[in-house]
């Protein structure tokens, strides 16, 4: 039987035969990110309350200490879910509104004259003067934005759950 | 115009004959194969999320369990050397006339201070206890709240003379928040049992303008991280020393 598939277009244009790629990419790059950085957070919970308190956030203590203790396997569910290709768009819209906090978040410890790192991938606190890292860690986290935005735009891939689960794509 | 209508128009220009009485059931039966896709979608979506659900929960009780339970203090020191603290000068551990003196300037929240404690920690007190050195301890505090509360319960230990055990204490548990059950728990475990002076001082931070004089005096002295280590005044490299290396400029065995 005739898939809607060929039906739509006999010839799958150069653009719908790479497109799938692409975004496996994205995914998985970003999957990987989530991981490393949840992973290396997960094991040393006191550095990850530190590295968010070193933004001083105008939040209550108890927030501050749950969000250092919660964020780390937020990431790590974050990137399985990407990892798996389980709910791709919706995981990418919240990795999107993730790192567009991180950099909001680092931007203002730039702007209020913290000398702090950003403890994305473990470690965080204060650092010496003049050793903070603001534009590369902005630049990275624009870089995973793009990824990130092109996953919500085109969230099918290869070897993803979604496609195994999904409704269009075989009937 | 009929959705079927349409359907079959389309399949017409695709070369395959409209749909008949025969396909109709094949088509019933597509359906339901969708239908059951569907639902399988619906049902992988809700066990995922419950995934992701319990992995923070989880991640979040196992933070909270680590941060909070009681301290769990390895075997003490051999030797304590109580004293009376002075502002502006440090800790020292060892004999007042040993030849040699390792300065030590760390934070108690510095993960490379633990990192040098774990690697080293047990070769700077075997060098004191060999009485060829002595230990200044300079425990600054510029890693938020809780660093400044174990600095001065530590110096409320070196008071009472408990301090190196409670030091050692303090890096061996990292992983706690160290409120102050904690921090008067870790006394009574390594000291038995701990003088009321000692709780009060925890309590209400009776040593907290030493801990600013010692910060102060660090940085006036151009301290710039933790954990700076001196050696008979002279800056030592940390960088890329190993064990053997470091043992043998104490002159202790690895």
């Amino acid at each position: 039987m005739l898939s809607t598939e060929t039906l739509r277009s006999p010839v799958p244009t150069r653009f719908e035969r790479i497109q799938p790629w692409i975004s496996t990419g994205c995914r998985l790059i970003l999957a990987a990110v989530w991981l490393v950085a949840g992973g290396l957070k997960v094991g040393s919970v006191q550095q990850s309350v530190q590295a968010v308190q070193a933004y001083e956030l105008p939040l209550p203590d108890v927030l501050v200490t749950l969000i250092g203790w919660g964020l780390p396997w937020f990431e790590v569910a974050l990137g399985l879910l990407l990892l798996a290709g389980l709910l791709t768009r919706p995981a990418a819209i919240v990795s999107a509104i993730s790192l567009t906090i991180f950099m909001i978040g680092v931007a203002s410890a730039w702007a209020r004259g913290l000398t702090i790192d950003c403890g994305c991938f473990g470690g965080g606190g204060q650092v010496a003067p003049g050793e903070a890292q603001y534009v590369s860690e902005l630049l990275r986290d624009t870089g995973l934005l793009l990824l990130a935005g092109w996953l919500i735009w085109r969230p099918r891939s290869l070897f993803s759950l979604d496609r195994v689960a999904d409704d269009e794509e075989n009937s | 115009m009929s959705k079927k209508t349409q359907a079959n128009k389309k399949l017409k220009k695709a070369g395959v004959s409209p749909a008949t009485g025969s396909n109709a059931r094949e088509r019933a039966r597509a359906q339901a194969q969708a239908d059951k896709r569907k639902k399988d979608r619906f049902t992988l979506i809700v066990v995922a999320l419950v995934v992701v659900a319990v992995v923070i929960v989880g991640g979040i009780a196992v933070s909270w369990f680590q941060s909070t339970r009681s301290p769990d203090a390895g075997p003490a020191s051999g030797n304590e050397y109580a004293q009376d603290l002075i502002v502006n000068q440090p800790v020292v551990f060892g004999e007042q006339d040993a030849p040699n003196t390792i300065s030590i300037y760390l934070d108690f929240r510095c993960p490379h201070c633990i990192d040098f404690e774990e690697e080293f920690g047990d070769l700077v007190e075997k060098a004191v206890d060999g009485g060829e050195w002595k230990n200044e301890v300079w425990p600054m505090s510029f890693l938020g709240p809780s660093s400044v509360t174990m600095a001065n319960a530590f110096a409320c230990s070196v008071e009472e003379g408990f301090g190196r055990s409670y030091h050692r204490g303090l890096f061996q548990d990292y992983s706690l928040e160290w409120n102050n059950s904690q921090l008067l728990a870790l006394g009574e475990q390594v000291n038995g049992s701990v003088p009321t002076s000692f709780n009060s001082c925890v309590q209400n931070m009776g040593q907290s303008d030493w801990v600013a004089s010692i910060g102060a005096t660090a940085q006036a002295d151009g301290v710039q991280g933790t954990p700076t280590v001196r050696i008979n005044g002279e800056s030592y490299d940390l960088g890329g020393v190993t064990r053997e290396q470091f043992a043998a400029d104490l002159g202790v065995q690895p």
